[in-house]
C-alpha cells in the first residue's frame, strides 16, 4: 500500500503539490484524475522517487520511502513514466528485457518478457527496432517493460505499480486493454496507482478515485461517492452529466 | 585611443626621419630590431650587440643579451606596434617574414629595413653576414667574419679526406612521435656535405617525420641531433630506446653529435664552427 | 542472435586481416622466411639466428608494439565512444566532447612552451609532455563532470565550453612559442604511433573491463536517469564511473599517441547498424571496429609516404569522415538507426 501525507512540491516559485494526502490500498486500482497542471504527475513523481518532496511523508509497502534502497524497491515497484525518449536502435525485446534488470539473470527472463509483450498485444514485435515503431506502439513496449518488472511482485501478490497516463497516445481499444491489465494486477494483490486524464475511460476499472486541482486533493473515495457532479465541477470546472 | 596612437607613431616616424641623416654621420643613436635568431647573432657578432633594442622570440643567442631585450613578436607574426614601441631606426628581417605589410609600413614610417634572403645553402651564411654588415655600415667586419667562417668550413689542408664517407641522420625534433629528420634541400644536409658526411635518408625534401622502420633501414653511422631534442628524449640512453634506433653504428659506437639550432637550422655565424665540430667528431680531423 | 554472432565473426576476421596486413607491410622489408624464424624464436619454438638480428629488432621492437598500440588505442576510442553515447543518451557524443582530447592537448602544449620554466632537471624531460597531457585530459574531464554530472544535457554544453576554453589557451601558448617549441608542438598535435613500445600497451584492457561491467546499466541509462532509477540503478553514479574510466583510458591514449579523431564517433555507429544498440554487443564490437580503423589508418600513415610518415589523426579523419557522411544520409533514409 501507499500512504502519502502532507506532500508539498515547489519548483521555480510555484507550488505544484500543496499539502496533498493520498492513500492507495493493497489490491485496488486507485486512479488520480484532474485537469492539466493539477499536480497529478508531480505527486506521482514523488511516489516514484524521481522528485523529493519539500514537505510530507510517503510510506510504501509499510516502510518510509526514504528507507527503501534503490535496488531493493526496484524488485517490488515498477513505474511507467509519462514520456520516455529513446534514440538508440534497441530491439523491442531488449527494451522489455531491461525490466528484468533489478533481478538476478535467470532462464525465466525470456518467457517473462515474451509474456509481457503478449499482454500488450505486441507478441510479433520482439525483433523490431524500437525507434521505428509508432508512438502508441512505443508506449505499449514501455508498458510491457513495466509488466516484466512487476511479474515477480504480481506472483508474490505484493508490490506497487505506478502508471503515469498509461492510456496516453493509445487508441481506445488499447487504452482499455492497458487499464484492464492494471486492474488485473491489482486483483492479483498489487497496489496500483494510475494517473488518467479521461475519467470515463477509467470509471469501469477504478476501485477508487482521487481528484486533484491546483496541487490539492479535492476529493477521494470509491466511484459511487467520488464521481458526483459536484466533485466534477470542483475539479474540472464544468458541468458533468 | 587609436588616434592618439597614430599621432604618436607619426611623431616618432617624423623624429626618425629627422635623425636619420645624423645617424649616418654619427652611429651612436642607431637602434636596431632583429626579427630572426640567426640575424640577431650576426648583429651581435659584428659588434652591434649594445645597439639592439628588440628581438623576436626565435632569438635565443647570445642568451645574456636576448634575455633582457623586449620581444617584439613571434617568428611568423610580428606586431608593428611592439616594434614601434622600442622606437627603432633599423629593422633587420628575412624577406619572407609575415605579415609582409609590416615591413612595408615600417619602411613608410622611415625605419631603415634590411631584408635578408632566406636560403638553405651554406653560401647563405656568408651572404647573410655580408648583407647585414653592409646594412650596418661595416662591410670590412663582415668580410673578416666570413673569412673566419670559411676557415672553419674548409677541410684542413694537409689532412687526407676520408676513404669512406660516413652516413648521418640529422634529428630535428622528437617527442612521442616519429623522429623529425632532415631530408634533401635543407641547411642541415648542406652542412653535412661540407663536412664530407652523407645524409642517411633519401627520397624526400625538407624536414619530415621519419618512419621508425625507415630509421632502422637507414642504419646511420652518425646521429646529429639538436640539443633540445636530445634533452627532451632523455639523453643518449633515451635516444637508444627510441623505436628504430636500437643498434645502428651511430648508437653502438657513440657517434652522436649535438648540434645547435642556430647553426644547423638558421645558418649564422656559428655555422663554420659547427661544421668543424661535426668534422672533428666524425673523422677526428 | 545468429546475425549478431555472424557480425562478430566478421569483425574479428577483419581485425585479423588488418593485423596480418600490418605485420607484412613496412618501410623495412622483412622476407617471409626471416619473419617466420624471428616469430618462432620469439615464441621459443626455435633458436634465434644471428643473421636475423636486425629483422628481429624491427619486427619485435618496432612493428609489433606499434600494432598492439594501434589496437589498444583504437579499441579504447571505440568503446569509449560507445560508452559516452550511452551515458549521455546522445548518439552524436564522442570522447572529444568531454574535453578529454583538448585538455590533453592543452597539457602537452603548456608543457612544451613552459618547459624551461617548469623543469630545470633534464632527467625528467622525456616524461614531462606525456604526463602533462594525461593530467590535462583527466583535469579537463573532471571539471566537465563536476560541473555537469547531474544532467546529461548540461554535460554536452559544458564539454563544448571546456573545448573552446582549451582551444583558446592553446592558441595563446602557440603565439608565445619560439621556433623550436612550435616545431615540437605541431609535431605532438598531429598524432602518431611511431613511438610505440611495449610498456604502453597494457593499460587500456583493464579500463575497458571496468566500462564493460556497466554494459547493462548503460542500456538502462539510455532510457533516462528516472527510468534507470526505477530499475534500481543510480544513474549519476553509473555515469560518474563510466566517464572516469573513459577519461583515464582516452587520456592515456592521447598522451601516448596525440590527437586521433573520429574513431570514437564512427565505430559505435557502424556497430549499432550491424548488431543493434545493446551495450553488451556494442562495447566489444566498437572496440574491435575501432582497432580496425586505427590499424588501417596507421598502415596508410606509415606506408603511403615511406620513408616519411603521414599524421595518423588526419588519416582517421579521412577514413572516418566519409563513413559519417554515409551514416547521416542513412539516418535520413531509415530513421533512428543510431
Amino acid at each position: 500500500m501507499i500512504r502519502a501525507s502532507g506532500i508539498v512540491v515547489r519548483r521555480g516559485g510555484r507550488t505544484l503539490v500543496d499539502a496533498a494526502d493520498l492513500e492507495a490500498p493493497v489490491g485496488k486500482l486507485t486512479v488520480v484524475v484532474g485537469p492539466n497542471g493539477a499536480g497529478k504527475s508531480a505527486l506521482l513523481r514523488v511516489l516514484s522517487g524521481d522528485v523529493s518532496a519539500d514537505a510530507g511523508e510517503v510510506t510504501m509497502l509499510d516502510r518510509p520511502l526514504a528507507r527503501w534502497r534503490r535496488e531493493e524497491i526496484a524488485r517490488r515497484r515498477a513505474v511507467l513514466p509519462q514520456g520516455c525518449a529513446l534514440n538508440f536502435s534497441f530491439r523491442v525485446r531488449d527494451v522489455v528485457r531491461l525490466g528484468r534488470l533489478p533481478f538476478p539473470p535467470s532462464a525465466a527472463d525470456r518467457d517473462i518478457a515474451a509474456c509481457a509483450l503478449e499482454d500488450v498485444g505486441l507478441s510479433g514485435f520482439a525483433d523490431r527496432l524500437y525507434p521505428n515503431l509508432s508512438g502508441g506502439e512505443q508506449r505499449r513496449v514501455q508498458f510491457a517493460r513495466v509488466l516484466a518488472q512487476v511479474a515477480d511482485a504480481a506472483a508474490a501478490g505484493s508490490g506497487v505499480l505506478l502508471l503515469d497516463e498509461p492510456t496516453a497516445s493509445l487508441d481506445p481499444a488499447h487504452g482499455l486493454a492497458a487499464l484492464h491489465r492494471a486492474k488485473a494486477l491489482a486483483v492479483a494483490g498489487l497496489t496500483v496507482l494510475a494517473v488518467v486524464r479521461d475519467v470515463n475511460l477509467a470509471a469501469p476499472f477504478a476501485d477508487s478515485f482521487v481528484g486533484m486541482r491546483d496541487g490539492r486533493v479535492m476529493f477521494s473515495g470509491p466511484p459511487s461517492t467520488s464521481l458526483t457532479p459536484d466533485n466534477m465541477r470542483l475539479v474540472y470546472g464544468v458541468e458533468a452529466r | 585611443m587609436g588616434a592618439i596612437r597614430f599621432c604618436l607613431c607619426t611623431v616618432m616616424a617624423v623624429c626618425a626621419l629627422a635623425i636619420a641623416p645624423l645617424a649616418r654621420a654619427e652611429p651612436s643613436p642607431m637602434r636596431i630590431v632583429s626579427l630572426s635568431g640567426s640575424l640577431t647573432e650576426i648583429v651581435a657578432e659584428l659588434g652591434f650587440a649594445d645597439r639592439l633594442v628588440g628581438v623576436d622570440r626565435s632569438s635565443l643567442r647570445p642568451p645574456e643579451l636576448v634575455r633582457r631585450l623586449p620581444k617584439v613578436g613571434s617568428p611568423r607574426s610580428v606586431s608593428i606596434e611592439s616594434v614601434l614601441a622600442v622606437s627603432p631606426t633599423m629593422v633587420i628581417a628575412y624577406d619572407d617574414m609575415q605579415p609582409t605589410e609590416t615591413l612595408a609600413k615600417l619602411g613608410d614610417l622611415g625605419v631603415v629595413v634590411i631584408l635578408v634572403m632566406r636560403r638553405s645553402s651554406v653560401e647563405s651564411a656568408r651572404e647573410k653576414v655580408l648583407r647585414v654588415a653592409e646594412g650596418l655600415g661595416v662591410p670590412e667586419k663582415g668580410q673578416a667574419l666570413v673569412a673566419a667562417i670559411d676557415r672553419d668550413l674548409a677541410w684542413p689542408s694537409g689532412k687526407p679526406k676520408p676513404d669512406r664517407r660516413l652516413r648521418a641522420l640529422f634529428i630535428q625534433t622528437m617527442g612521442n612521435g616519429p623522429l623529425m629528420v632532415a631530408g634533401g634541400n635543407t641547411a642541415a644536409e648542406a652542412l653535412m656535405a661540407v663536412a664530407e658526411v652523407d645524409n642517411a635518408v633519401h627520397g624526400f625534401e625538407a624536414y619530415r617525420p621519419l618512419n621508425p622502420e625507415a630509421a632502422a633501414a637507414a642504419n646511420p653511422d652518425v646521429i646529429i641531433i639538436l640539443r633540445r631534442a636530445l634533452e627532451r628524449v632523455g639523453g643518449e640512453e633515451g635516444l637508444a630506446a627510441m623505436p628504430g634506433l636500437g643498434e645502428p653504428p651511430a648508437i653502438c659506437e657513440h657517434r652522436i653529435v649535438i648540434a645547435d639550432d642556430s647553426a644547423f637550422i638558421g645558418l649564422g655565424p656559428t655555422t663554420g664552427a659547427s661544421v668543424r665540430h661535426l668534422r672533428e667528431a666524425v673523422y677526428g680531423r | 542472435m545468429a546475425s549478431e554472432a555472424r557480425a562478430f565473426v566478421l569483425l574479428a576476421a577483419v581485425v585479423m586481416g588488418a593485423l596480418v596486413w600490418n605485420l607484412f607491410s613496412g618501410a623495412f622489408s622483412i622476407p617471409l622466411d626471416a619473419m617466420v624464424r624471428v616469430l618462432g624464436a620469439a615464441l621459443g619454438v626455435c633458436d634465434p639466428a644471428q643473421e636475423d638480428r636486425r629483422f628481429a629488432l624491427v619486427l619485435l621492437d618496432v612493428r609489433l608494439p606499434r600494432l598492439c598500440l594501434a589496437c589498444a588505442v583504437g579499441a579504447t576510442l571505440g568503446f569509449s565512444g560507445a560508452a559516452m553515447q550511452g551515458v549521455l543518451r546522445n548518439p552524436l557524443a564522442e570522447p572529444g566532447l568531454l574535453g578529454t582530447a583538448s585538455g590533453a592537448a592543452l597539457g602537452a602544449v603548456a608543457a612544451i612552451v613552459l618547459e624551461g620554466v617548469l623543469t630545470r632537471r633534464h632527467d625528467f624531460a622525456p616524461f614531462v609532455v606525456p604526463v602533462a597531457a594525461f593530467l590535462g585530459a583527466v583535469l579537463s574531464t573532471a571539471v566537465v563532470v563536476a560541473v555537469a554530472l547531474p544532467s546529461s544535457a548540461t554535460l554536452l554544453l559544458t564539454g563544448i565550453a571546456i573545448n573552446a576554453l582549451a582551444g583558446s589557451a592553446i592558441g595563446l601558448l602557440i603565439s608565445l612559442a619560439n621556433d623550436e617549441q612550435l616545431r615540437s608542438l605541431t609535431f605532438w598535435m598531429i598524432g602518431s604511433l611511431a613511438a610505440a613500445n611495449w610498456s604502453q600497451c597494457g593499460i587500456v584492457v583493464a579500463i575497458g573491463a571496468v566500462v564493460f561491467r556497466h554494459a547493462l546499466a548503460l542500456d538502462a541509462t539510455t532510457l533516462g536517469d528516472d527510468v534507470a532509477g526505477h530499475l534500481g540503478l543510480d544513474a549519476v553514479a553509473v555515469r560518474g564511473r563510466v566517464l572516469a574510466a573513459v577519461a583515464l583510458a582516452v587520456g592515456a591514449g592521447v598522451a601516448f599517441v596525440g590527437m586521433v579523431g573520429f574513431v570514437g564517433l564512427v565505430a559505435p555507429h557502424l556497430v549499432c547498424l550491424m548488431m543493434g544498440a545493446r551495450h553488451r554487443l556494442v562495447l566489444p564490437g566498437s572496440a574491435l571496429l575501432g582497432a580496425v580503423l586505427v590499424l588501417l589508418a596507421d598502415l596508410a600513415a606509415r606506408t603511403i609516404a615511406a620513408p616519411t610518415e603521414l599524421p595518423l589523426g588526419i588519416l582517421t579523419g579521412l577514413l572516418g569522415g566519409p563513413f559519417l557522411l554515409w551514416l547521416l544520409i542513412h539516418v535520413g533514409v531509415r530513421g533512428g538507426v543510431s
